[in-house]
């Protein structure tokens, strides 16, 4: 288990615990959290769980694949350096912390 | 309905898994009830013939929300029970064990079951539509069973897909003179003919099935409709889903292939929403009435009825899409093409990812892209945006679509 933080537009903070190996977007649709959506169910074929990740974590995590990359490029909300699908970021104990901010809107 | 009412949901899918909890986040106070027939906890479908085939994902993995999550937005769980009537009068459902629960308002999520296929005396094709269903056929896959798919249709050539790649030897026939006659272009229907017959599928074409008898060795001989037989150790039909809708239609709402809803959700009970693959729904963004059954289309009809029960601000559904995957490639789909649509094809002609656009009256009203998200995900906002498009620029492979996104923002 290791903490993550969902960060809302309007600036509401959800603090979960996410079980090592579980995605960002499962743990933030288990906790309730608004502001994720993840139509497709995390395959990354939608880009409705995006987020933006902390500076400090980014390396950290796992490299976009081709269909995140490429499904990133398609979403209207201002993509970012820092933008990621968080269906794609599974939980790791390097990954304790982790702050997500969430866009205003998904799509 | 009051924000302290008691909602039931019947039908424990996505659709009504996602009804519930956005019930909360609408603002419902009352008690909520969820009752599905199955045993399990909600869970997604599209993974079945996916990822669980393929051993890829378990039944933890396709669940819809944590347990817990339903706990925490005090979602009432009753699985594993049937609802078998409902009384819109009396505003109480009867469940299979006759408890009789009341509502306030009531919204009817209760999917689909697979079309049956039965041929001759007792021999039933399996089908995939439950958990059960794809274990029991993951199980089956190993290398040399001789399996025959019925239909060419989206679960009928996923599973084609997985077990070619689990090493079964495939044959697969569709009644129809093509693949995906109801739901693609004929270009991507070729090419994904070529894929599985590259990958070794048996695809037949305008063949159907007359009837089989099973031998004493256990193995089945069907007999094809051009004189033709095969013989196999399983059979599979994949020949699409029809709508759980007798327990609205017993109530006398109004049903035609699906409980009828407006675009809100609304069944011709004022009391009572539908969503999901059981709803046939005057469409916002298509302006028609269709059935559509995927995953995109039943979580935004769970949340446009949740809101409706809650009566807060009205809702739509926004553009419809869909997605396949076979093998390794990804088809995306977004819109419902109709005849006489322009079709125009996007992408290298000696490249093997492309994308069909549909166009009515200079406006993109549907995608097919194959192994091209980006195109996928820019044609979403330009069917949301319902612009006139410069057809050059379209299909011009050197401009990306996002960039007319982006034109139509600039002219805005």
């Amino acid at each position: 288990m290791s903490t993550a933080h969902f960060v809302e537009a309007d600036g509401t903070d959800h603090t979960v615990e996410v079980p090592d190996g579980e995605n960002l977007k499962q743990a933030a649709i288990d906790n309730l959290v608004p502001g994720i959506i993840g139509d497709c169910g995390g395959f990354a074929e939608c880009g409705t769980c995006h987020g933006y990740v902390d500076e400090a974590y980014l390396d950290r995590l796992p490299a976009q694949t081709a269909d995140e990359e490429m499904m990133l490029e398609g979403i209207l909300a201002p993509v970012e350096h820092n933008s990621r699908l968080t269906c794609q970021i599974p939980m790791t104990p390097q990954l304790a912390g982790i702050v997500v901010r969430l866009p205003e809107v998904q799509h | 309905m009051s924000p302290e009412g008691r909602v039931v949901v019947v039908g424990a899918g996505l659709a009504g898994a996602e009804l519930a909890v956005s019930l909360r986040q609408a603002g419902h106070r009352g008690p909520v009830v969820l009752v599905g027939d199955e045993p399990h906890q909600p869970y997604q479908r599209p993974p079945l013939s996916k990822a669980v085939l393929e051993g890829a994902a378990s039944e933890h993995d396709i669940r819809v929300r944590a347990e817990a999550a339903y706990a925490k937005a005090s979602v009432d769980l009753v699985l594993g029970v049937r609802v078998r009537s409902l009384d819109t009068m009396g505003q109480t459902v009867t469940l299979g064990d006759d408890t009789v629960v009341s509502y306030d308002g009531l919204a009817l999520t209760t999917g689909g079951r697979p079309r049956r296929l039965v041929l001759g005396e007792g021999v039933e094709a399996l089908s995939l539509y439950r958990l059960e269903d794809a274990v029991q056929l993951r199980g089956l896959l190993r290398p040399g069973l001789r399996l025959l798919v019925v239909g060419g249709g989206f679960v009928g050539l996923e599973v084609a897909a997985a077990a070619v790649s689990a090493g079964a030897e495939v044959t697969l026939v569709e009644l129809q003179g093509r693949l995906l006659a109801r739901s693609c272009s004929p270009v991507v229907a070729q090419h994904l003919a070529a894929v599985h017959r590259e990958r070794g599928v048996d695809l037949r074409c305008g063949v159907g099935v007359v009837d089989a008898v099973r031998r004493d060795d256990g193995a089945l001989e069907v007999r094809l409709d051009d004189g033709s037989t095969v013989v196999v150790d399983h059979l599979l039909a994949g020949i699409g889903q029809v709508p759980n809708d007798e327990l609205a239609a017993a109530a006398g709402l109004a049903v035609d292939d699906g409980v009828l809803v407006d675009e809100h959700c609304r069944t011709s009970d004022r009391h009572v929403v539908a969503a999901g693959d059981c709803a046939r729904q005057h469409h916002g963004w298509l302006g028609r009435r269709v059935r559509l059954e995927s995953q995109q289309n039943t979580t935004e009809q769970a949340r446009v009825a949740a809101a409706t029960l809650a009566g807060v601000m009205p809702a739509v559904t926004g553009v419809p899409w869909f997605w396949s995957d076979q093998y390794e490639h990804k088809l995306q789909m977004a819109g419902v093409p109709e005849p006489g649509d322009e079709e125009l094809r996007r992408g290298g002609r000696d490249r093997n990812d492309f994308s069909v656009l549909f166009v009515r009256d200079d406006i993109l009203v549907g995608i097919q892209a194959l192994d091209r998200p980006r195109d996928f995900a820019a044609a979403r906002k330009l069917m949301a945006q319902r612009a006139r498009i410069d057809l050059a620029r379209a299909t011009d492979p050197d401009v990306p679509l996002v960039a007319l996104v982006r034109d139509q923002v600039a002219t805005r």
